[in-house]
């Protein structure tokens, strides 16, 4: 009960005018910093960095913890209206998002997808309040043989995707991979397939990639197919018809509700983030919703599932950062920075030697999420009115933001290339009916799964016992053998009958 | 008339002269390559650094960051910048030093440039975990030479200097440690406090936190001297590995700028490390800060380029 009342003491720090102030700056700063592609939380986190220099500590995180996590929200909007998911976390939610707005549902998903935020955002608040050290050791519990059975199962849930055509599946899986292993091999350092490039040393680099992959792929379809109408198809979208009705935000709950839990306990995993927390609650989302089969149609339920995870996971990523002092993601390392510089040290002193900072850093993330939810939807009417733009003028506009966004992310115009090149392939890998998603994921994944595995093997000497040894990695495993077996066995019962 | 018409002249001839003339250095904004990501340590050390420089520089410093392929894309992009001390950049040796030595397509060697300061000098470490049974460097070899690759580290993966320095510690005693590669101190910290490893290598400035803590102890320290900021452990030399490990961080120009851009940049350096406001913010930054001059600097430079050169050659981390 100590803490319960630590807890309100810090709510009355965080409800002072200023700081809720710093939370509604932040959160607005971030929500357009989310909604450029390109510029994630990690840049503008430490481009504002220096900004909050002469603020009081506790004024200063709250407005970057507002970046960070109105980054999450904003990130959704282009990949919603536009196809170009502002950063890595939101490529999920274009997958529903942007079909909707093709279907004219533009608004209803806006509003899906900040609800869905909404409510993840505060199931990872809750649980780091309630359990904030606990979940950092959890984490530790993650050595590099949880983590290869837990990327195991993720890469498995890919399956789910293929739908109808396995083989298109299939292929796009195995490009994902071959095209991930580009770059220094983690166990010998030498460069793979770099052509001895410098730029390819590090391996291709991802936002490029999926800015190219679904922002300037349109940009070709537009011009290909010769659209000559808005995106709205000239039919009104007005705000009342925006509103999600009564079923669906009983459809979005549910989904918000297991992505947020989901999406917390991704969160926490030292260098997994949001990213694989939006793919892992998306594809579990998938298997267990009723009309899980009309995911990547256009359905809310896709759009909350992805969002929910995401914004769970930039709250979840605060237990290791504020109990450990360890930063599970870039982000969260420039906060790092940040905390030092303020004379604070993270660790598991912190909660005793500053309890009013930690916990009113902790009730901010309650008011800057309503802050947050408050600005999206006010905007909400205001970005669908962007929808009007005839797409002879959107095509120019997203190809802008399209090399601005590639540029912007090393300061590099081989990365804008790369953009390029990708863009030209998703567009007849699509023409000719192979899914992307399932290429996006191995690419994501399997960089992971390369390092953990080497990890895991190089700490057990060669021996694969390492991933039977502990409970975690075997609960990991059983549930893939699970997932991969059951379908067969499911088919060859059936076949029987 | 006349007599007005002389003065006219005059004066116009005086009004004109700092056109004429040419401006003295520094004209424009300097920039500063940093070949990191914005927000990473080396950027923030570069930023704060360069703030406090421009008041005693009488111009502003721009900081732009070329990340990408461990630093190479932005220190090429140093050495290849026009020498007229309007470009610089931040370098952070020994990474910069062994990058041109792995990489003999690399397109820049130390010769290339002209340097200006070092500024930081962090040394490397070797620690442990709170409750672990290794109470000196040699307990954990001690342990190592019973069997090969019976106890682990966590480094920062094959042909950096963490992986030089195990290399040469190996050699010397003629044992086989487990290394297994974490992109970085963060993931090699879970990996030991969820024993995940038995020991860790990182730089001190990124452990502070983790003493404090009483997650991280101590066993050695790659410095000439102990680091006054760990006074109680021992230098690797102490131990008996005369090896230096250090990570550092200094600013550097293209070969051949002039003289004056060179001693204004050098001065405005020298001048901001003296600053006791600056010293309070590099502090609070785990910023160890350690002035070598550009002469002192070359030196010190060319002396670990060599010994990285002559192992290189005998044996390649």
């Amino acid at each position: 009960m100590e803490n319960a009342a630590l807890f309100l003491h810090g709510f009355s720090i965080a409800i002072s005018p200023l700081n809720i102030l710093a939370a509604f700056v932040g959160a607005c700063l971030g929500l357009i910093v989310g909604a450029m592609p390109g510029i994630g939380s990690l840049s503008g986190c430490a481009l504002l960095l220096p900004l909050t220099f002469r603020m009081n500590p506790t004024a200063a995180i709250i407005m970057l913890a507002g970046i960070y996590y109105g980054n999450m929200y904003g990130g959704a909007f282009s990949a919603i209206l536009l196809n170009i998911p502002g950063d890595s976390p939101a490529i999920m939610t274009a997958l529903d998002g942007y079909p909707m707005t093709q279907q004219g549902r533009a608004g209803k998903a806006l509003f899906a997808a900040n609800l869905a935020s909404f409510i993840g955002g505060t199931i990872g608040i809750i649980l780091l309040t309630v359990m904030g050290p606990l979940l950092a050791f959890i984490g530790l519990k993650f050595g590099p043989a949880e983590m290869v059975s837990l990327l195991l199962l993720a890469l498995s849930s890919i399956g789910w995707m293929l739908g109808e055509d396995p083989k298109g599946g299939l292929i796009s899986t195995t490009l994902g991979i071959l095209l991930a292993t580009v770059g220094m091999d983690p166990t010998t350092g030498r460069g793979r397939f770099t052509f001895d490039s410098i730029h390819l040393l590090t391996g291709i680099e991802f936002i490029p990639l999926v800015i190219g992959m679904f922002g300037f792929s349109q940009v070709i379809e537009i011009v290909i197919n010769r659209q000559d109408f808005s995106f709205l198809g000239g039919t009104k979208i007005t705000i009342k018809e925006s509103l999600l009705s009564k079923n669906e935000v009983k459809a979005i709950i549910p989904v918000a509700l297991r992505g947020g839990i989901l999406g917390t306990f991704v969160g926490i995993l030292p260098g997994a983030g949001a990213t694989i927390a939006s793919f892992i609650s998306y594809m579990f989302n998938r298997r267990v919703c009723k009309n899980g089969d009309s995911f990547g149609t256009g359905v809310v339920e896709g759009v909350a599932a992805s969002e929910a995870a995401n914004n769970a996971a930039a709250a979840g990523a605060f237990a290791p950062l504020l109990s450990l002092g360890i930063p599970g993601s870039g982000t969260t390392a420039v906060l790092l920075g940040g905390l030092l510089l303020w004379g604070l040290k993270p660790g598991p002193l912190l909660f005793v030697q500053e309890p009013d900072f930690v916990w009113s850093l902790i009730s901010s993330m309650y008011i800057g999420n309503l802050i947050c939810i408050a600005v999206a939807v006010a905007i909400i009417p205001f970005l669908v009115h962007l929808l009007r733009i005839p797409s002879g003028v959107m095509a120019p506009i997203i190809m802008t933001l399209c090399i601005v966004g590639s540029y912007s992310v090393n300061g590099n115009m081989f990365d804008v290339c790369v953009m390029l090149a990708f863009g030209t392939f998703a567009y007849f890998f699509q023409a000719f009916k192979y899914p992307l998603a399932p290429f996006l994921l191995s690419f994501v994944l399997t960089p992971r799964l390369e390092t953990s595995f080497t990890q895991a093997f190089q700490i057990s000497h060669g021996s694969i016992s390492i991933f039977f040894k502990s409970p975690i990695s075997l609960f990991f495993l059983a549930c893939f053998v699970a997932m991969v077996s059951v379908p067969l066995l499911k088919k060859y019962v059936f076949h029987r009958q | 008339m006349r007599k007005k018409c002389v003065v006219f002249v005059l004066a116009s001839m005086f009004l004109a002269m700092p056109i004429v003339a040419r401006a003295a250095y520094p004209e424009k904004p300097v920039e500063v390559i940093v070949a990191m990501q914005a927000g990473g340590g080396t950027d923030v050390a570069a930023r704060t650094l360069f703030k406090f420089a421009e008041k005693y520089f009488g111009q502003s410093f721009a900081i732009i960051n070329k990340p990408g392929a461990s630093g190479e894309i932005g220190w090429t992009a140093i050495a290849q910048a026009k020498p007229d001390g309007y470009t610089i950049g931040f370098i952070n040796p020994p990474g910069f030093l062994i990058l041109p030595i792995q990489r003999p397509a690399a397109k820049y060697r130390l010769e290339d440039f002209q340097l200006i300061a070092n500024v930081v000098l962090d040394p490397g470490l070797i620690g442990v975990g709170k409750d672990s049974k290794f109470k000196t460097l040699r307990d954990l070899m001690a342990e190592a030479k019973k069997a090969p690759k019976s106890v682990s580290i966590s480094y920062t993966g094959p042909g950096t200097s963490e992986a030089l320095l195990l290399s040469r510690i190996e050699k010397h005693d003629g044992v086989e440690l487990n290394k297994v590669p974490f992109d970085g101190s963060a993931p090699g910290m879970v990996a030991l406090m969820g024993n995940h490893v038995d020991a860790v290598t990182m730089n001190v400035s990124e452990a502070h936190t983790y003493i404090y803590d009483g997650n991280l102890r101590l066993l050695g320290v790659g410095s000439l001297e102990r680091d006054p900021s760990v006074p109680d452990v021992p230098t690797y030399k102490e131990e008996g590995y005369d090896y230096l490990q250090v990570a550092l961080r200094g600013v550097a120009a293209p070969k051949g700028i002039p003289a004056e851009a060179l001693f204004a940049i050098q001065d405005a350096i020298d001048k901001a490390i003296k600053d006791p406001e600056f010293q309070a913010k590099a502090a609070e930054l785990q910023m160890p800060l350690h002035y070598l001059n550009a002469e002192e600097y070359t030196k010190f430079l060319q002396g670990i380029d060599k010994d990285l050169q002559t192992e290189w050659k005998t044996n390649p981390w």
